[in-house]
């Protein structure tokens, strides 16, 4: 069977330079000896590396551009946005002992600091020069610090969610930015049968109770940390709406909420909102937009933790210099080109924008985004993935799939 | 029995039965290939999730090219395949011909083929507890590969059982009276009865544990198999669902016909001469 | 299972020399590869079951096991509906193994006692073999975008009045999930089954139809019962693993068609391993029930594990 790896390498050696094909010839050799080690790690030079885990969301498209920037060189293992498998991976895989930064949504702090895992912020350390400068309601936010206020993380990047829709199907106007109701995905005769919805329980259900709420007038005491109770409200209302038609599938990944929309299976998706950029770019441009709502958006964020194991690394310089490029104009301008993600400090990526002679029209872009983000905060937003009651939530989650 | 089959079974005699079969199988080979080779077609197409194969673009195969991060998780798949696939061949043969002359094959038999019924992630949910929460255990390729072993051994075995099962112990009797030592009989009498069977076992195990997702999930720690880096592509943000097809088309392109030549030589054109 | 636990050495050594010969000649006798084996096995295999049957009465609390002994667990797999996934699971896999079976048997009995040239023999296993090495999502994902509404399919489906104009198609149901797990586990039974039916000496084949018998009298009784344990091992392959799918109610079912690996790994999302455990309690002694009966019904109807004993003389 060795013939399989041997004829594929033969077959990529005609396309380039010899001596990356002998590079990775030989790392394959070398595999069975290293399997542990992420790939990469194998042919990775030089002290200054950091090496990251986590949402793929908070990767840069091509890292070497900060390599270039900072002088550090990041080799980032992505992962899914399953908190179950990232706490797994931390706690019980002892993933710290091989890992400086852990990039994931805001929550684990919460688990994972008080019991010693991460490290805390150092905001006194020299390589953070930003640290100062960043708005409290990012660097104070929930998405870095605990209940007790203690510093666990550096903010990275955050949205509001809402949902993806066919402006031309509802019969709006692809440029109108009016407020949509979340009903056009929940109880919209309109949309009957024509709504993807996301079988992610920790995502799906805060959205159906803050609609459920607004509908009712009956507010819950924590839309994003539902008592048992209230779930199972909230449930009660889906399975009657699945009953009654209301979803014609429910999407599990990133790939197939851009294929529903592209292949127009469906009018109406809570999806995230990269997948409607992506969808644009093949059907053009303004086909899909991304909701602004009535009632509310899915907040989140993703922060950056330290491993307790990274304190006593030698490359803790370098983790920092990383922690301080998340906070800077680079990095910010590059993840709301690509994804239309904000973060802290947009200023700073419109000024970086400036300098490095980007079009007008992406600049105007960028300060787009931070008036979108603005304008969405400005709404009752929900937030967590790591409620309380997650038992409860996620046993009633599966009365709505059973039902 | 039937006293007057040709008379009540008339049915059976009918001609088109072979057909039947026949049509059953290129009908199933259809289905099995028609999305492969779509799947080909899409990994040149632009917009691959679509369904629709044009305009043909290969910037797929350049951006497979660029990224480096799936060599890693094939090399581990591939060697992990291996391993399993000796191992098991190893001891399924011993296995194989060791449990039909104990006094009951069957409760060993149900005990070996255990696994078979566990669903994948149920064991592997099983080992995790087990060597992570209670024995505290750093998992890795090692765990991988002892819950591989366990999903593939079964179907090794089993394979290995069909050929014991039927062998005629008087052939290794009479090579005892002969005068033959243990290992010339297993070599000289068994091995050549039973080699298809070890063939088909080293076959199993390795394809079995090539695209073993389910345990592999719970039991991996921090190593990453090809199937684990397709399924963390597949719900990433960046989709990388064409670098997927791209793959599997170079995959295919490689094993389609290594294997159709593999097999013409071990079943064609070994049993000519 | 835990009946099935042996007792290697005195399985290995017949009782009637052990009350015989000195206890050394029996240590002699005992196949110590074999029984160092099914130790291990024993420790692999069955030790982490009983382990998930003792979990099954913990319970999670936000994301940390509570190890406090209690049913609540129980009690909530099945206040949720989450026992009916497992009986939707067998459902499913005991239909996708019945339809896998008679369809494998059938193209199985041409290719290897019909016509077909060694070369077609040869190309037609390879060809069952080669898929097992392809990524089953990524050929999944394929029938999704072939099968959706507005997929390449539909025109020829609404041509041959499968579908109706206008419907939302054959994607998203019980019905899709069926004809994806068909698809990719026929390798699965194909192999053994054909195995087993090759083997069947041809020569008993012609004296059947030599004395008379019909082609069904020399299916029956003939080629079936001589291809048994390999049609056994092609339905416990294709059940095993029909259970675990994964991948194909996911993706085709739209999230309606919730199977035991897709509730599995939804309670896995928020660390409820208790949950995991009882799941898997259940599903074992489902199938514990079944097996016992299967054994029941088949010492009824003569010796099982006579297939699986050798000729001795």
């Amino acid at each position: 069977m060795k013939e399989t790896s041997v004829s594929q390498l033969q077959l990529l050696r005609s396309r380039r330079d010899f001596l990356r094909s002998a590079a990775l010839g030989a790392s394959a050799l070398a595999l069975p000896l290293a399997l542990d080690l992420p790939a990469s790690r194998l042919w990775a030079a030089g002290p200054a590396t950091v090496r990251g885990y986590g949402v793929t969301t908070s990767q840069l498209k091509d890292w070497s551009v900060m390599a270039q920037s900072i002088g550090v060189q990041m080799e980032f293992t992505g992962t899914g946005n399953d908190v179950g498998v990232f706490l797994r991976d931390v706690v019980a895989a002892g993933l710290g002992d091989q890992t400086d930064i852990f990039v994931f949504e805001a929550g684990t702090q919460d688990i994972l600091g008080p019991r010693g895992t991460y490290l805390p912020i150092d905001t006194q350390h020299p390589a953070l020069t930003l640290w100062e400068r960043t708005p409290d309601e990012w660097k104070h936010s929930r998405v870095v610090q605990d209940a007790e206020g203690n510093q666990w993380g550096v903010p990275v990047i955050g949205n509001a969610d809402s949902f993806g829709y066919f402006p031309e199907k509802l019969g709006l106007d692809p440029d109108s930015e009016e407020e949509l109701s979340w009903s056009l995905v929940f109880d919209d005769p309109r949309t009957r049968g024509r709504v993807s919805f996301d079988r992610t329980w920790g995502y799906s259900l805060p959205m159906a109770a803050l609609y459920l709420q607004s509908k009712t007038g009956k507010p819950f005491s924590n839309c994003a940390d539902l008592e048992p109770e209230e779930t199972r409200q909230v449930v009660d209302f889906l399975i009657e709406r699945k009953r009654a038609g209301q979803f014609r599938t429910l999407h599990t990944s990133f790939e197939e909420q851009i294929q529903l929309l592209s292949n127009r299976e469906v009018d109406v998706i809570n999806c995230w909102e990269p997948a409607v950029r992506e969808v644009n770019l093949k059907l053009g441009k303004d086909a899909t937009r991304y909701a602004y709502t009535q009632e509310g958006y899915y907040k989140w964020g993703h922060g950056a933790y330290l491993p307790v194991q990274a304190g006593d690394r030698d490359n803790l310089d370098a983790i920092y210099k990383v922690l301080n490029y998340y906070l800077g104009g680079e990095y910010r301008a590059l993840q709301a080109r690509d994804r239309g993600y904000a973060g802290p400090n947009m200023d700073l990526a419109v000024a970086y924008a400036r300098e490095n002679d980007w079009s007008a029209e992406d600049i105007a872009a960028l300060e787009e985004t931070e008036r979108k983000i603005a304008r969405k905060f400005s709404k009752p937003l929900v937030s967590t993935t790591t409620p309380s009651n997650a038992d409860s939530m996620e046993e009633q989650w599966q009365r709505f799939l059973n039902a | 029995m039937n006293q007057h089959p040709r008379v009540h079974q008339r049915w059976s005699y009918w001609k088109g039965w072979p057909l039947l079969g026949k049509s059953v199988g290129a009908l199933m080979l259809l289905l099995i290939y028609f999305p492969l080779f779509w799947l080909a077609l899409m990994s040149i197409s632009e917009r691959p999730l679509s369904g629709i194969p044009f305009p043909l673009s290969l910037e797929h195969y350049a951006a497979l090219w660029q990224d480096t991060r799936w060599i890693g998780p094939f090399g581990a798949s591939l060697a992990m395949a291996l391993l399993i696939g000796v191992l098991c061949a190893v001891c399924a043969t011993y296995v194989g011909r060791a449990l039909p002359l104990t006094r009951r094959p069957g409760r060993l038999m149900l005990l070996l083929v255990l696994p078979l019924f566990i669903p994948g992630m149920s064991m592997g949910a099983a080992l995790f507890i087990l060597t992570r929460t209670v024995l505290g255990l750093k998992l890795g390729f090692w765990s991988i590969a002892v819950g591989h072993f366990i999903w593939a051994f079964p179907f090794a075995l089993l394979i290995i059982m069909v050929l014991t099962t039927r062998f005629d112990h008087r052939l290794i009797e009479a090579g005892a009276d002969l005068g033959a030592s243990k290992w010339q009989i297993f070599r000289d009498i068994e091995l050549p009865l039973l080699r298809p069977g070890i063939v088909g076992a080293t076959l199993f195990g390795f394809l079995l544990s090539f695209n073993e997702m389910l345990r592999t999930l719970f039991l991996r720690g921090t190593t990453e198999t090809m199937p684990v880096w397709n399924w963390i592509m597949a719900s990433s943000q960046q989709s990388q669902v064409p670098i997927i097809f791209a793959l599997t088309t170079l995959v295919l392109l490689v094993t389609l016909p290594l294997f159709l030549g593999l097999f013409w030589i071990l079943f064609v054109r070994l049993e000519r001469q | 299972m835990s009946t099935s636990i042996p007792d290697t050495q005195a399985q290995v050594a017949p009782s009637s020399l052990a009350a015989k010969t000195p206890w050394r000649a029996l240590l002699g006798r005992v196949d110590w590869p074999l029984a160092l084996f099914l130790a291990a096995w024993f420790l692999a295999v069955v030790v982490p079951l009983l382990g998930v049957v003792v979990y099954s009465f913990f319970e999670t609390k936000s994301f940390f096991t509570v190890y406090t002994p209690s049913l609540n667990t129980w009690a909530s797999i099945f206040d949720s509906g989450r026992f009916e996934v497992i009986l939707r699971t067998l459902r499913i896999a005991f239909t996708v193994t019945a339809v896998e079976l008679v369809l494998a048997f059938a193209f199985s009995l041409w290719l290897a006692k019909g016509h077909a040239s060694r070369t077609v023999k040869a190309m037609t296993l390879a060809l069952m073999t080669v898929p097992f090495f392809l990524d089953l999502s990524s050929r999944t994902i394929i029938w999704r975008a072939l099968l959706g509404e507005n997929g390449p399919l539909i025109p020829l489906f609404i041509g041959i009045g499968l579908v109706e104009p206008g419907s939302a198609g054959i994607l998203y149901s019980e019905w899709a999930v069926h004809f994806g797990m068909v698809i990719a586990l026929f390798p699965t039974m194909m192999l053994p089954v054909y195995i087993a039916i090759s083997l069947v000496d041809d020569a008993l084949i012609d004296a059947s139809n030599d004395l008379g018998a019909s082609p069904w009298q020399t299916l029956t009784g003939v080629i079936i019962p001589l291809s048994l344990p390999g049609v056994i091992a092609g339905v416990l392959f294709t059940l095993g693993s029909a259970m675990a799918a994964w991948v194909e109610p996911s993706m085709l079912g739209g999230g309606f068609v919730n199977l035991l690996s897709n509730s599995i790994e939804s309670a896995y999302s928020a660390l409820r391993y208790p949950v995991l455990a009882a799941l898997t309690t259940l599903i074992m002694l489902i199938l514990g029930v079944l097996v016992l009966a299967f054994v029941l019904i088949g010492r009824r109807f003569g010796d099982l594990s006579s297939s699986f004993r050798i000729l001795r003389s």
